[in-house]
């Protein structure tokens, strides 16, 4: 368990074993803090709750009462679905229609619920389709469509000392300005796994622990859940100030390269990807217009991830070098 | 001399109105309560609308436009004379069919709109 002073409600901060864990989930559910973001999650599948445990052990669990954001809850709809054929039917404890999944699927249904939650219902901060990590004063953030890498970019560069603060969800404190860390599981596709699996391996001993199974014929292709270092769990209240905007741009074929593009292009780029700019308006605008204002900005094309890696490293050292770079905001 | 004016709101990109039958003796003016807000950087200014919500981009040709509506009602024909002295020259066929062409954008995105 990381150490209880960096996060937010102590006084209620329980230290459940994989046993226990499993039985509060099987039950009444458990109360899982993720970042800014408290969940009751609730699984009555067994195999959900072995790869739920295996990826969010790590992460702070209250016990009653805590003030709860959302509810999730992922069972069988009638008692045949429990146990032929399983269905996942999932309960967002919103007004939604989800198709339920096969319970083989695992935790698409809960990772696919807790997305719902967060992109339909989060007003409170200004939201990007973007991976965010934050080092020694940089907040990057990295928007892009999905198929992009940039939840491989994000998981590449948080397993190599950054920060992880979302591999899809970046989200900003409109009044102070503030990168908020919501260090979910990554979710890994199709090539990208292997790659990770791999970028994983050469930090860790034990990195098969790291991930869910895989799951095959998603409408995304084939689907595997990376758990977070445990640093940027420890650190998911730790804020930092955005500074730098990269485009990533995945390319099998093409040189590395960092290409300069203008403010105004990230600027859009950034209002593309927000989820809710104009549900916000105004603030959001102001915002975003703060962050390009701060920030250093370019697009980097690259045909692997360590090449991405390298090009974020160098762009941000240069940027170091000019002497840009702000101070933490933990 | 080229422009360009996009409408990023929720994506969707507005088509500009056709210029044929633009109504030259109109005066347009940038209403009291608009309350434009503004972020400008090298290469464009962009423009965001409370009351409408759309966020626009304009390079510097359009800028320059929307600055003299700012600066009080004009009818078309008095904005091409403004234009004329800002240039120190009058303004040819392609350049003035811009000009009506950004009027028009800035009245099809309630930036300006008739008195």
């Amino acid at each position: 368990m990381p150490p209880t002073s960096l996060f937010h409600k102590t006084d209620t901060l329980i230290n459940f074993t994989d046993q226990q864990l499993d039985a509060r989930l099987a039950s009444r559910g458990a109360q899982l803090e993720i970042g800014p973001f408290t969940v009751n999650v609730a699984l009555k599948f067994k195999n959900i709750r072995d790869e739920f445990i295996r990826i969010y052990r790590d992460y702070p669990f209250y016990d009653n009462p805590v003030v709860l954001d959302n509810t999730i809850r992922i069972f069988g709809r009638n008692f045949y679905r429990q146990y032929i054929k399983p269905q996942a039917f999932v309960d967002v404890g919103m007004n939604s229609d989800f198709i339920p999944l096969p319970a083989s699927m695992g935790m698409v249904s809960l990772e696919m619920g807790l997305n719902w939650q967060v992109a339909s219902a989060c007003k409170q901060y200004l939201m990007f389709h973007a991976g965010v990590v934050a080092r020694d004063g940089v907040g990057l953030i990295m928007p892009a469509m999905s198929g992009s890498g940039k939840s491989t970019l994000a998981a590449g560069l948080s397993y190599r000392g950054w920060q992880l603060h979302s591999d899809e969800f970046g989200l900003l404190d409109m009044e102070s300005g503030e990168l908020v860390p919501y260090p979910r599981a990554v979710s890994l596709k199709n090539q990208s796994i292997a790659v990770m699996k791999d970028w994983v391996g050469q930090v860790s001993d034990n990195a098969h622990d790291h991930f869910t199974n895989e799951y095959h014929g998603t409408p995304k292709g084939t689907i595997c859940y990376l758990r977070p270092p445990k640093a940027s769990i420890e650190q998911m209240h730790k804020r930092t100030k955005p500074n730098v905007v990269i485009l990533p741009i995945y390319d099998a074929s093409a040189k590395p390269a960092i290409r300069p593009i203008t403010k105004t292009m990230a600027f859009f780029r950034m209002v593309m990807s927000s989820a809710n700019y104009g549900d916000i308006g105004e603030d959001a605008f102001r915002a975003i217009s703060d962050i390009i204002n701060a920030s250093d900005v370019c697009e980097i094309i690259y045909p692997s991830l360590e090449d991405a890696v390298s090009l974020v490293e160098e762009f941000v050292a240069n940027k170091a070098g000019d002497g840009k770079a702000g101070g933490d905001h933990g | 001399m080229s422009f360009f004016l996009w409408d990023f709101i929720k994506g969707d990109l507005t088509i500009l109105p056709s210029t044929q039958s633009f109504d030259r003796k109109l005066v347009f003016h940038v209403p009291d309560n608009a309350g434009l807000i503004w972020s400008e950087w090298e290469d464009a200014s962009i423009v965001y609308d409370p009351r409408s919500g759309h966020t626009q981009v304009l390079n510097e040709f359009a800028r320059e436009l929307l600055a003299l509506y700012e600066d009080g009602p004009k009818s078309l024909d008095q904005l091409l004379a403004e234009f004329s002295k800002i240039i120190d020259a009058e303004p040819d066929a392609t350049t003035t069919q811009n000009i009506i062409e950004t009027v028009a954008g800035f009245d099809n995105m309630g930036l300006i709109e008739p008195i």
